[in-house]
C-alpha cells in the first residue's frame, strides 16, 4: 500500500451538499432501500388509502340520495382528499418515530457507535444524518399516498390552499415526530425502551389531548358561565378558554388537523381562525396549522439539539 | 526515536474502584508496543482514554501532539481505534464498509476508492470485496476492523486484543499484518492476552496491573531485570572436577551443583549459578575449551513472557 499524504480538510459544502453527501444518511437510505421491507411498507400504505377512498368512493355511489350535481361531486372530492390525508397524518406520526427510534440506541447495541464516535464525524452530523435519512423513507411514504390523493382532482373540490396547507402539515409533522424517536433513541441505550416511550408520546400527542382537551373544553365552559354577571361571561375568562383551547388545538396533530379543515369549510379562510365571543366581539387567532407547525419546528429544533448533546456527552 | 504516546499520571475511577492509578508510559513512534496485563488491570480503561472515548479523573494523554483533553478531534485523526468488541453492519458490503468509514473521515470520494482496493490488498480480501460483511467469518471481520483503521492513514494504531477469538492461523496472519504496518512507519500500541504475539512481534512489551505498570522494556531487559541470577546448564564428558574446579573460581560464578541425578552415567551435568554478562558467559565456554574439558551442552536457562508475567502479576486468588 503507498503511503497516504495526510488528508487536507474537506472543502466547505453548502447545507444542501453536505446533507446529501452525509455518510450516514446514505449508509441509512443504502440501508432501507436494500431489503423487502421499504417496498412492503410502501405498498401497505397506498393500499390501505387506496382502501380506505374506495370505500368512501362506493358509499357514496352506492347512496341513491346523493346526486352527481358538480356541488356533490365536489364534496366527494374535498372528502376524498381530506380522509388520504387525514389518515396519511396518523400513519406519518407512528412511522415517522419508528423510523428514527432506532437511530442511535441500535448503533450502541450493535457496539458500531464507539467506533463511529472515534472518527471524525461529529456528533452533529450523526444526528442529522439520522434524522434526515428517517425524513427521506418518510417523504417517501407521504409522496406513495400522492397518487391516491391526486383521485380527488378527478371530482374538484379541492384548492390549492388545502394541497399547500396539507403538504406543510404532513412535512412537519414527519420532523417533529422522527425528532421525538431520535431523541428518545439518543437517551436510552435501548431500542426496546425507545421504542416504548416514543410510543407512548406519540399516543399522547395524537389521541390523549385531544380528549384531554375534549375533558377541559367542558370544564372551562362550565367555569365561565358559572363565574358570569347575569348571565354574560366576562370577556378575559372567554378569551383565556378559547386561547387554552387554540393552544392545544395545535400540540395534537389529529386535532390540528380536523380544526383547520373545518376552518377552511366553514369560514373559508386559510391563515386565521375566528372565535366568537358572546359580548359579540370576534378573537382571531392564527389557523391552528400555523401554529402546529412553529410550534412543532421549535420543538424539533429542541429535541434535535438535546440528542446532539447526548451523543457528543463522553462517557465518565 | 521520538515518543508519540505519552500517558502521564493517568488516573480513572470507577466509584470506589480504581481502574487505572497514577499510570505512566511513553510509547516511541514506529514501536510495535505489547500492553499486557490480568483481566481487570486496566488495559481497555487506559485505550478507551487514548480513543477518547472515555474521560480521565486526572493526567494527561497526549497522542501525535494532541491532548485527549484539549484536542479530542486531533486525537481521532491521528489514531486508529478497534475495540475489543466490535459491531458490524448487517446491511454493508466489504468494500461499502470502507467507503463509508473512509467518508466518516471525511476523505474525498476519489481519494476513497483508491485506498478501498489498496487496503483490501494490504489485508487479503480482494476476493471478498463484494460479499455482505456479517457474513464473514470473525478472522476476516478482524481483518476488515483492522482495514477499518487504517482507512485514513493514522500515526497511531490502538488495538485492544486484535487477535481475540481467532484461531491459530488467523493469528499468525494478524501478527504478520502488525509487522508490515510497523516496516510502514505506524506505531501500534495493542493488549493482548496472548503472550507469544506479545514475545514474537513487539518492540517493548508493558505489562499493567491494577492500574499500574510493573514493568516496562525490550523482552531481554524484563528478562534481565527479572533474573537476580542466571542459570547455565553444561553437561561434560570427561574432567567433571577440573571443570568444576575451574568454573568455581570464576568471577561472578556463585556455586557450581553437580545434580545427584546423572543420566546418561557417561555425562556429567554442572548447573551453574552466574550473575555475570554475555561476554563473561562466552569466556566461560572459551575457558573450558582451553582446558581441553569435553563439553557436549552448555546452555542458559531464558525466562519467558510468561514467566516474567506470572512473577508480576499476582494470582486472582491472593
Amino acid at each position: 500500500m503507498s503511503v497516504v499524504p495526510a488528508q487536507p480538510t474537506a472543502p466547505r459544502r453548502s447545507f444542501g451538499e453536505w446533507l446529501r453527501r452525509n455518510p450516514i444518511t446514505l449508509k441509512e437510505m443504502r440501508g432501507r432501500m436494500r431489503g423487502r421491507r421499504a417496498f412492503v411498507v410502501l405498498t401497505l400504505n397506498a393500499l390501505l388509502l387506496g382502501g380506505f377512498v374506495a370505500l368512501l368512493y362506493l358509499s357514496y355511489a352506492t347512496s341513491s340520495s346523493v346526486s352527481s350535481s358538480p356541488r356533490n361531486l365536489q364534496s366527494l372530492g374535498k372528502a376524498i382528499f381530506a380522509v388520504t390525508v387525514g389518515l396519511q397524518l396518523l400513519i406519518t406520526c407512528f412511522t415517522s418515530s419508528s423510523a428514527a427510534v432506532g437511530a442511535i440506541s441500535s448503533e450502541r447495541e450493535r457496539q458500531t457507535f464507539e467506533l463511529l464516535r472515534t472518527t471524525l464525524l461529529s456528533a452533529r452530523s450523526l444526528v442529522l444524518g439520522k434524522l434526515w435519512a428517517a425524513l427521506l423513507f418518510n417523504l417517501l411514504l407521504i409522496m406513495s399516498a400522492i397518487p391516491v390523493a391526486s383521485l380527488s382532482f378527478l371530482f374538484g373540490g379541492v384548492t390549492f390552499e388545502e394541497i399547500f396547507i396539507a403538504g406543510v402539515v404532513l412535512i412537519v409533522t414527519a420532523i417533529a415526530f422522527s425528532s421525538i424517536g431520535l431523541f428518545f433513541s439518543s437517551l436510552m441505550r435501548r431500542t426496546s425502551q425507545a421504542t416504548a416511550v416514543s410510543t407512548v408520546v406519540t399516543l399522547a400527542l395524537v389521541i390523549g389531548v385531544p380528549i384531554v382537551m375534549f375533558i377541559i373544553q367542558g370544564l372551562l365552559s362550565t367555569m365561565v358561565y358559572m363565574n358570569s354577571q347575569n348571565g354574560t361571561p366576562s370577556v378575559d375568562a372567554e378569551i383565556t378558554r378559547n386561547v387554552m383551547l387554540w393552544l392545544m388545538i395545535s400540540i395534537s396533530p389529529s386535532s390540528a388537523g380536523v380544526a383547520t379543515l373545518t376552518n377552511l369549510v366553514d369560514s373559508h379562510s386559510a391563515l386565521t381562525m375566528t372565535f366568537s365571543l358572546t359580548t359579540g366581539g370576534p378573537l382571531v387567532m392564527p389557523s391552528p396549522w400555523i401554529s402546529y407547525s412553529i410550534f412543532y419546528l421549535l420543538f424539533s429544533i429542541g429535541l434535535i439539539l438535546l440528542s446532539i448533546r447526548v451523543v457528543k456527552r463522553v462517557d465518565k | 526515536m521520538s515518543t508519540i504516546i505519552e500517558i502521564k499520571d493517568l488516573t480513572k475511577k470507577y466509584g470506589k474502584r480504581t481502574a487505572v492509578n497514577h499510570l505512566n508510559l511513553n510509547v516511541n513512534a514506529g514501536e510495535i508496543f505489547g500492553f499486557v496485563g490480568p483481566n481487570g488491570a486496566g488495559k481497555t480503561t487506559t485505550m478507551r482514554i487514548l480513543a477518547t472515548l472515555l474521560r480521565a479523573n486526572s493526567g494527561e494523554a497526549v497522542i501525535a501532539g494532541h491532548s485527549v483533553k484539549k484536542s479530542p478531534r486531533g486525537v481521532r485523526g491521528a489514531i486508529g481505534y478497534m475495540p475489543d468488541a466490535f459491531g458490524i453492519y448487517h446491511d454493508m458490503r466489504v468494500w461499502e464498509y470502507l467507503d463509508f468509514f473512509g467518508a466518516c473521515y471525511q476523505l474525498r470520494e476519489t481519494e476513497r476508492k483508491r485506498l478501498v482496493n489498496d487496503l483490501l490488498e494490504l489485508v487479503d480480501m480482494t476476493p471478498r470485496r463484494d460479499d455482505m460483511v456479517d457474513k464473514l467469518s470473525r478472522g476476516l471481520q478482524q481483518r476488515l476492523g483492522l482495514a477499518r483503521t487504517l482507512i485514513h492513514d493514522p500515526q497511531v494504531l490502538i488495538l485492544d486484543e486484535p487477535a481475540s477469538g481467532l484461531d491459530p492461523r488467523a493469528r499468525v496472519e494478524i501478527r504478520e499484518l502488525l509487522v508490515e504496518l510497523a516496516r510502514m512507519g505506524k506505531t501500534v500500541f495493542f493488549s493482548t492476552h496472548i503472550l507469544a504475539d506479545v514475545a514474537e512481534i513487539c518492540t517493548r512489551v508493558g505489562i499493567i496491573e491494577g492500574g499500574q505498570i510493573v514493568a516496562l522494556g525490550t523482552l531481554d531487559e524484563l528478562q534481565r531485570g527479572l533474573a537476580a541470577q542466571r542459570a547455565v546448564h553444561i553437561v561434560v564428558l570427561d574432567q567433571a572436577a577440573a571443570a568444576q574446579e575451574f568454573l568455581s573460581a570464576l568471577p561472578g560464578v556463585s556455586g557450581v551443583e553437580t545434580p545427584a541425578e546423572q543420566t546418561p552415567q557417561t555425562r556429567t551435568r554442572l548447573e551453574v549459578k552466574f550473575t555475570g554478562d554475555d561476554t563473561a558467559l562466552s569466556a566461560m565456554l572459551t575457558g573450558l575449551a582451553a582446558r581441553h574439558v569435553p563439553v557436549v551442552h552448555f546452555s542458559e536457562d531464558s525466562q519467558n513472557l510468561e514467566d516474567i508475567f506470572m512473577q508480576l502479576t499476582k494470582s486472582s486468588l491472593e
